[in-house]
């Protein structure tokens, strides 16, 4: 018998283990050096902005407050929804509706605030300093802040939630445009926020007074009961891919760092990539277009691995001031996340039998895979050499030399390994 | 020469699915492989293509182990799956020329063929597209195309009609016919025996991992009592196929 008051709670629990795992496989990897340097540079970054004297100004000029603003309205996009939905529960929920909307999505409403508090939480705090630094704020202007940040998160997700029904309560929910989205999530918040930034602190007393009010009648038009449960039935075709998205989203995080299997792929053709499969590697070797025809129509490797050349190539560029041997092991960290976030194409491609039973050695399969690695490689490295170039030649050598050394290293002895 | 499978054992990770099968498929035949669920069918062809390892016994082509020569053994191969296999990166085009190269038939002859074929299953203005705009049916005939444009010396069906309207399913007869005039092996798995009458050479009844019968359609039916166009009753015997063999 399916009883929806605690099959909510069992999922849960179940998706907290599934993340444990995964963060237990990711900071048991090796790639924890690289999370260290990167976090601890992050923070010696930001410290040096706070502290430097041609960035003072800069805090205290309008357009950095809107920066501010623009930061704080991002945080309210994080954290959707969860409803945990999988595909059979349309299946399987059918004859339920009414409980899964009045049991099961009140428990989801309930951890996804929570889960919408930390991320608010999360995005104000890093704000913090900056505040501070530029005296506009009090410790009770900031806790009215984040009263309305949590408090219109919670109204998201309600309207969320009322968008899972088959028909919404509020009409106008059924059909939003990008518009009207893009009103409700970006410019409402906005408007709100710059007026407690700016107002004097009695004024923010007073819009917070009327927001709590409105927030709680919106909070009871939408609340489900018993009674207005009976009128709710689910709209499974949009709320089981929202679910699904949902999950995607997560797996596609634990991927950047560690392998994670039963992720969906999504296609883009690019046509824009076809003189390079049809006109340039025309004559390479056909498993070695195979992956590369993987890799330009992929939407999450290629685009993960022009972020992290980019980024890579940007922090280098940006890091005055620390020794040349710093800069040289983030540039050889950069080459390894490069490695590592290839080795699925190659995994994935084995997936299907046709790469099992095409009549090609292993090794003839392998030394493709590697070529494309080794081209990647070397775009990657010219990338970082010519950043490193601001801090001086002996930066040129020590970045060329360690990318070129770990490059090598990683290409013999790492990648065969992996590809066995 | 053809196809030999002699004294095979074997399954998946430790469960033996095949007892001590052997048979051939002699250059120009059409041999069915046909039982019901788990009888082992899928496990014979996993066998074939190289999936699985057996534990005993041998598997070779026109004289070419598998074992000791895989790559080349699978050069010989053509394969259709039952459940089409697709990158979902690749356009329809790139599919075939990928399938043509690895077997280094890439040339101009080998893609007039296969133009031929496209149009046959009227997929010949598709050859741009991503297998995410194909239907069912149509990853299945581009499976059928990618297969028969070979021309290899051994072609392995899985349910060659599943998903297929019937005019597809006549042109895929045709084809087997074509490819075994030729003088290739063809070897298929059916449910459909009846039908497969018409065309098939020789059926071997494999029934719990075992061979059962190896003979004609007509064999087959007359052991039974049946005749060809009633040898889909045929699986309602099974139990007492089961009573021969103890």
């Amino acid at each position: 018998m399916i009883n929806p008051d605690n099959i909510f709670m069992k999922r849960f629990v179940r998706a907290q283990g599934t993340n444990i795992k995964y963060l237990r496989l990711l900071f048991n990897d090796h790639f924890i050096i690289f999370l260290l340097i990167a976090f601890g540079g992050a923070i010696l970054g930001y410290r040096q902005l706070l502290v430097s004297p041609q960035f003072e100004v800069m805090w205290h000029s309008q357009w950095w407050q809107l920066v501010d603003v623009l930061w704080l309205v991002l945080g309210l996009q994080m954290g959707t929804l969860v409803t945990y939905f999988k595909p059979a529960d349309r299946f399987y929920f059918m004859a339920i509706d009414q409980k899964i909307a009045q049991k099961y999505l009140s428990k989801s409403i309930i951890v996804s605030t929570v889960y919408g508090f930390l991320w608010q939480v999360a995005f104000a705090a890093l704000l913090i300093p900056i505040l501070w630094q530029t005296q506009i704020f009090s410790v009770w202007r900031f806790i009215i802040l984040m009263s309305f940040m949590i408090s219109y998160k919670w109204l998201l997700l309600l309207l969320t939630r009322e968008q899972l029904f088959l028909v919404p309560r509020f009409r106008f929910l059924a059909g939003q445009t990008r518009v009207e989205r893009l009103f409700f999530n970006f410019v409402i918040p906005a408007i709100i926020i710059i007026l407690l930034f700016h107002l004097p602190e009695l004024f923010t007393w007073v819009i917070i007074a009327v927001w709590s009010v409105f927030a709680l009648l919106v909070g009871y038009f939408f609340r489900i009961n018993r009674v207005n449960s009976q009128m709710l039935a689910i709209d499974w075709l949009r709320a089981i891919p929202q679910s699904l998205a949902h999950e995607q989203h997560i797996l596609h995080f634990y991927a950047t760092f560690a392998e994670v299997p039963k992720q969906s792929r999504t296609i883009k053709r690019r046509r824009y990539f076809d003189f390079i499969i049809t006109g340039l590697t025309k004559h390479q070797p056909v498993l070695y277009r195979l992956y590369l025809i993987r890799l330009v129509r992929d939407t999450e490797i290629l685009p993960l691995l022009v972020r992290l050349i980019l980024v890579g190539s940007v922090v280098i560029h940006a890091l005055q001031g620390i020794p040349i041997y710093m800069l040289a092991i983030i540039a050889a960290l950069i080459i390894y996340l490069i490695i590592f976030q290839m080795l699925p194409i190659y995994s994935t491609t084995r997936q299907v039998l046709w790469t099992r039973i095409v009549p090609q050695d292993e090794k003839v399969k392998q030394l493709a895979f590697r070529k494309l690695i080794k081209q990647v490689i070397l775009v990657t490295i010219l990338m970082l050499t010519i950043s490193s170039i601001v801090h001086g030649w002996l930066a040129v050598i020590s970045v060329l030399a360690m990318t070129v050394v770990v490059g090598i290293v990683l290409d013999s002895v790492y990648v065969p390994q992996k590809l066995k | 020469m053809g196809l030999k499978i002699e004294n095979l054992t074997g399954g998946y990770a430790g469960n033996i699915v095949l007892k001590d099968v052997s048979f051939n498929v002699d250059n120009g035949k059409i041999v069915a492989l046909i039982g019901l669920n788990g009888a082992g069918k899928s496990t014979t062809i996993n066998h074939i293509i190289g999936e699985l390892q057996p534990k005993q016994g041998s598997i070779s082509l026109n004289g070419t182990l598998l074992s000791s020569q895989p790559t080349a053994f699978k050069s010989q191969i053509a394969y259709i799956p039952e459940q089409p296999i697709l990158y979902d990166e690749l356009t329809l085009s790139e599919h075939l020329h990928l399938m043509l190269a690895t077997h280094g038939k890439d040339d101009v002859t080998s893609w007039t063929y296969t133009m031929e074929l496209l149009k046959m299953f009227r997929l010949q203005d598709k050859l741009k597209w991503l297998p995410i705009h194909f239907s069912k049916g149509m990853r299945q005939k581009v499976m059928l195309v990618a297969a028969f444009m070979l021309r290899s010396p051994l072609l392995i069906i899985d349910e060659p009609f599943l998903g297929l309207d019937t005019l597809a399913q006549k042109n895929v007869i045709g084809l087997i016919r074509e490819q075994a005039n030729n003088g290739s092996s063809v070897l298929m798995t059916t449910h459909l025996l009846a039908s497969s009458a018409q065309f098939v050479d020789e059926f071997i009844v494999l029934d719990q991992g075992s061979k059962y019968f190896s003979g004609t359609p007509q064999n087959l039916a007359d052991k039974h009592g049946l005749t060809l166009s009633t040898l889909d009753n045929f699986f309602d015997l099974i139990p007492e196929v089961a009573n021969d063999k103890s």
